[in-house]
């Protein structure tokens, strides 16, 4: 209950015969006021303490990670034996996982915080960003096809490095959770000239029941496997979208899973005319 | 490592609080023909970058989080002084979310070596 009810209610009870009850009720409403007060400033601090946890773990976790980093791989350029190079390359993969979980912590912890998660836009195309996500992926996907099409202008107000983000975790959640013998198709549509249509397209459906919880944080456990992250990733990317003003939105029917991303374009970018899809396939090792 | 060592040597300096990461970037940096400063504080950048008789240096890499004087303030006095502003600099950040504007080059913390490397390159190519 607000200020402004809370003044009303007291209204009311004033209103009230005068009675011993309604001075007692009245000293009740007032004490859980004042306790309603106390606990909204004990909110506030903890939102508070919130920020400065991600402060802390930004900076004092991915400075001595990256010191790890660097030294490995300096290293892992410089040793001619074999083993070596093996346990190298395990600190190097070890380390960049750290650095993704690093990563989403931080976002989750911005998106309780008061500021939410912040964007800044800048003018970019969509297609470039989602392209760059199935480009890097593509290395990961155990030599299945990923296809790119699109059709239409995608260039947007977007913050391309949020984004980005966004984009890697739809394709990698679809590498991850996706059948092994599946397809992976990214779809994007920039023909309305006020949003951008993505669609992320998987083989294999997702169990009805998970399908509540899916876009709730920490659900890696839910879905049976912690495969290199914390279950962070489709939370993150539907704040990311919503930032945006847009949706993220998932159909798993008939065997196939599909995300999909309404992208607002943000004013003042208005997108032209195109007149047919661009293919293109991109394959893994 | 991709490394091109037939550029002129520059002098960098090089300010970043953490002695883990200052350290592996001075090798670095002087592996490719740099000659570093190394700063432990802002407010060591500052005194250098104030006082020293040498020239000013080609290259300023620098930290923006570091206690009391921050990379942001040792930014800021750069780019108003006129003496300085023309120095590139390269910004090194653990936190995503800060985009200072009027630098040559912004890297998020934990970066590829090779990301700094052809920064560093890249800058150098433009000086000479």
């Amino acid at each position: 209950m607000n200020g402004p009810e809370v003044s009303h209610l007291l209204e009311e009870i004033d209103a009230l015969p005068e009675t011993a009850a309604r001075g007692s009720i009245r000293r009740e409403v007032e004490r859980l006021q004042t306790e309603n007060t106390r606990l909204f400033a004990e909110l506030n601090h903890t939102v508070e303490l919130n920020d400065l946890f991600a402060g802390i773990l930004s900076h004092d976790l991915r400075n001595p990670l990256g010191a790890i980093l660097m030294s490995a791989t300096v290293m892992s350029r410089k040793v001619e034996d074999e083993n070596l190079k093996r346990a190298l390359g395990r600190i190097l993969t070890a380390g960049s996982r750290m650095n993704q979980m690093i990563g989403q912590l931080l976002d989750f912890t911005r998106t309780r915080s008061a500021e939410g998660l912040r964007i800044e836009r800048k003018r970019g195309d969509a297609v470039t960003i989602f392209r760059r996500a199935v480009d890097e992926l593509s290395g990961g996907a155990g030599g299945r096809p990923i296809a790119f099409e699109h059709i239409g202008d995608a260039w947007g107000g977007w913050d391309a490095d949020r984004l980005t983000l966004a984009a890697s975790h739809l394709v990698g959640n679809a590498l991850r959770h996706g059948t092994l013998d599946g397809a992976i198709g990214v779809r994007m549509d920039g023909r309305d000239p006020l949003r951008v249509m993505i669609e992320v397209k998987s083989a294999g459906a997702i169990p009805s029941d998970l399908l509540p919880v899916l876009f709730k944080p920490f659900q890696n456990g839910a879905m049976g496997t912690r495969r290199g992250g914390l279950g962070l990733g489709l939370f993150v990317t539907r704040e990311i979208v919503a930032a945006h003003g847009g949706t993220l939105e998932v159909v798993s029917a008939d065997d196939i899973t599909t995300f999909t991303v309404s992208l607002p374009r943000g004013d003042p970018w208005p997108s032209s005319s195109s007149t047919g899809y661009t293919e293109g396939s991109v394959k893994g090792p | 490592m991709t490394v091109q060592l037939d550029l002129d040597p520059i002098t960098v300096l090089l300010a970043e609080d953490d002695l883990e990461i200052r350290d592996v970037l001075q090798d670095l940096l002087e592996e490719i023909g740099c000659d570093v400063i190394p700063c432990r504080t802002g407010k060591q950048a500052l005194d250098f970058l104030a006082d020293d008789p040498r020239a000013p240096p080609d290259l300023v890499i620098l930290d923006l989080m570091m206690p009391l004087v921050t990379g942001w303030q040792v930014l800021e006095v750069i780019q108003r002084d006129p003496k300085l502003a023309k120095i590139p600099v390269v910004v090194l950040t653990a936190a995503t979310q800060d985009r200072p504007s009027g630098v040559a080059a912004l890297l998020h913390k934990p970066f590829e070596v090779q990301t700094l490397i052809d920064t560093v390159q890249r800058l150098r190519r433009r000086a000479a």
